[in-house]
């Protein structure tokens, strides 16, 4: 059993920009016996039991000219996709909270990731 | 990125660390994926690429130039305020260095540039290119360079101070105010690639990343660096 392969419990701060709350981090065991691609090394990875952040999914979505300078600030940073046929738009600071927004728009599947 | 896998939806969150990045994982396989690159990294699913689109980081006002019928979604985690942001980007730069969290998961770091190193990543399925913040302040906030066979347009957006590219056909690049121009006429102005004629030009935007130079050298040990021999 090697030091990450104990039910761990390890607390980071400042984790990446964005994340300055602290968060619990509960590492397993690698799933054994896996496919793996070259140059992946499951025993330096940590595997968490579930997602540290909970994802975005599904969000309902506004004209962005309704709320800039309103509820969002003109200089503030986003992250700027198109899916759909359509331009979309994510608060970065939002994600880096997320890092996984995921859903459905005129039938086709999105995702981003930050 | 397109969730699909085989022809199926499937729902992704991060749930692991590799190299000192998240790694996604599919409910549906429990598979884990590297969110760079959108391959199948550990799990039934390795041999499979998730479809990657460029991402584009810019700021609310600018977006909205680019795109008038841009739409916006606001989850329930407070926005930040963009000089916290700033803060938190100085904070890891002075640190120069991962946390240790981080640390464990990486073999070895390249260390052709400092950890922390702000930089733009290009790449395709066969090449990958660094292209270092500072050298192209120096180069005067614009190089044009020919990447993967195709002629790029590196800059530091005036408004944004964000590293980006464009697909373009000109060259010798000269800022005019917040105005780059190019030798054929086309310009970029407020995040916004226009052709001679004015018009915007849709859809010139290679796969990129603006990224600390840990992240995309380990995501990519072949990049080449630009400016570098």
């Amino acid at each position: 059993m090697n030091t990450r392969s104990a039910a761990l419990v390890l607390s980071a701060s400042l984790l990446v920009a964005g994340d300055v709350e602290a968060q619990r981090f509960v590492a397993v065991p690698p799933p054994p016996n896996q496919p793996m691609a070259e140059d992946f090394d499951p025993e330096r990875a940590l595997f968490f039991a579930r997602p540290n952040f909970t994802p975005l999914r599904n969000p309902q979505w506004r004209p962005l000219d309704d709320v800039v300078g309103d509820e969002v600030a003109e200089d503030t940073p986003v992250l700027l996709f198109e899916a759909g046929g359509e331009t979309l738009v994510l608060v970065s600071s939002q994600m880096s909270y997320h890092h996984v927004a995921q859903g459905e728009i005129a039938g086709e599947p999105w995702m981003v990731t930050f | 990125m397109t969730p699909r896998v085989d022809g199926e939806v499937h729902w992704f969150a991060e749930q692991g660390l590799f190299d000192g990045l998240f790694l996604m994982r599919d409910e549906e396989s429990g598979t884990f994926w590297d969110h760079m690159t959108g391959d199948a990294v550990y799990g039934p699913m390795v041999g499979s690429s998730l479809e990657v689109q460029p991402l584009v980081m810019t700021t609310a006002e600018q977006a909205l130039e680019m795109a008038p019928d841009a739409r916006i979604t606001l989850s329930d985690q407070a926005i930040r305020r963009d000089s916290d942001m700033k803060v938190d980007g100085l904070l890891a730069g002075i640190r120069g260095r991962l946390n240790a969290f981080f640390q464990g998961t990486v073999a070895k770091e390249d260390d052709r540039r400092p950890t922390m190193d702000l930089g733009l990543g290009l790449w395709t399925d066969s090449e990958a290119r660094y292209y270092p913040m500072d050298r192209v302040r120096e180069e005067g906030r614009a190089i044009v360079d020919t990447f993967n066979g195709e002629r790029v347009l590196i800059f530091i957006d005036p408004e944004t101070f964000v590293l980006s590219a464009f697909l373009v056909s000109g060259d010798d690049p000269e800022w005019r105010g917040d105005r780059l121009r190019l030798s054929d006429g086309s310009y970029v102005e407020n995040g916004v690639l226009h052709d001679a004629s004015g018009d915007a030009v849709a859809g010139a935007r290679p796969l990129q990343v603006f990224t600390r130079w840990y992240g995309f050298s380990l995501t990519f040990p072949e990049t080449e660096i630009w400016g570098d021999g």
